[in-house]
């Protein structure tokens, strides 16, 4: 499991990266069947129809800025660091959410929190039980996924770089926030 | 490699040990004096069994990194680890 959560660590660099290349086709046929988008790096919409190049346009552009945004900082901590480390990385973190896709199976997803928007306008409105429970098992994966990519992407920036102190901790936190906020506003204005 | 650890600081001051005694096992002599402990011999175990391992392979990192079934960035840092470590001793 720990090995799993590590890739960087235990895998060599070039098999890695063939089978992150073979990930990255799945989930993103995956992603697309399955009507996600991915507009950030921690962002995971349904859309109420299946856009292939939106999907794969999301999937590169965060593949590519969490690569190069850990790269940049990988350098500045340790001049060793190497590009292939980071982009194993970014490809290998993208796994979690393809597998939190899979919730959209039914196509339900886009609609899931409609009838709670609606109770919330309209407190007199009664919901049944079921969609209470789908919403509550929803979030509960949701961060598990969030927590397994960043546990991923914290190992695989730790080992790429050998960053030891908090100092170096507090600066995969911000370059985690720049590559959210960066991909976002790049996604929403392409 | 014996994997007993050998004592580099002194338990009640921290400051390092040195070797004043050696002896031979077949004729009991013994030779008194104050020796430095060498580099190699301040580090520990696992680091002394990767500078052999390193010797092993010729100094080739991904060698190694195939050899002990872990990455190369792992082995390089590793490696960085115990020459920061020397560089402080």
């Amino acid at each position: 499991m720990i090995k799993w959560l590590n890739p960087v660590k235990y895998f060599q660099d070039k098999n890695l990266l063939l089978l992150n290349l073979l990930i990255f086709c799945l989930g993103t046929f995956l992603a697309v069947s399955l009507s996600a988008r991915f507009d950030g790096i921690l962002d995971l919409h349904f859309l109420p129809f299946s856009r292939a190049v939106i999907t794969m346009t999301d999937n590169i552009v965060n593949i590519v800025f969490l690569t190069f945004i850990l790269f940049a900082l990988g350098r500045f901590i340790n001049p060793k660091a190497r590009i292939i480390d980071c982009l194993n990385t970014a490809f290998y973190s993208r796994i979690p959410f393809y597998l939190l896709c899979l919730t959209n199976i039914g196509g339900e997803m886009p609609y899931l929190f409609e009838p709670i928007l609606l109770k919330v306008s309209d407190p007199s409105i009664i919901l049944p039980t079921s969609i209470y429970v789908y919403v509550i098992i929803f979030t509960l994966v949701s961060f598990l996924v969030l927590a397994s990519t960043i546990i991923i992407l914290f190992n695989g920036f730790k080992i790429a770089t050998n960053a030891k102190s908090t100092k170096h901790y507090l600066f995969f936190v911000l370059a985690i926030l720049i590559a959210e906020i960066s991909t976002s506003i790049f996604l929403k204005n392409l | 490699m014996n994997n007993i650890k050998l004592p580099v600081r002194c338990p009640s001051c921290d400051d390092q040990l040195t070797v004043t005694q050696l002896s031979c096992k077949s004729c009991q002599t013994t030779i008194n004096g104050s020796y430095v402990l060498p580099q190699i011999l301040k580090l520990s175990v696992n680091e002394q069994e990767f500078i052999v391992q390193f010797f092993i392979n010729s100094g080739s990192l991904k060698q190694m990194a195939l050899q002990l079934g872990i990455s190369y960035p792992t082995v390089r840092n590793q490696l960085d680890d115990i020459i920061a470590k020397i560089s402080i001793t």
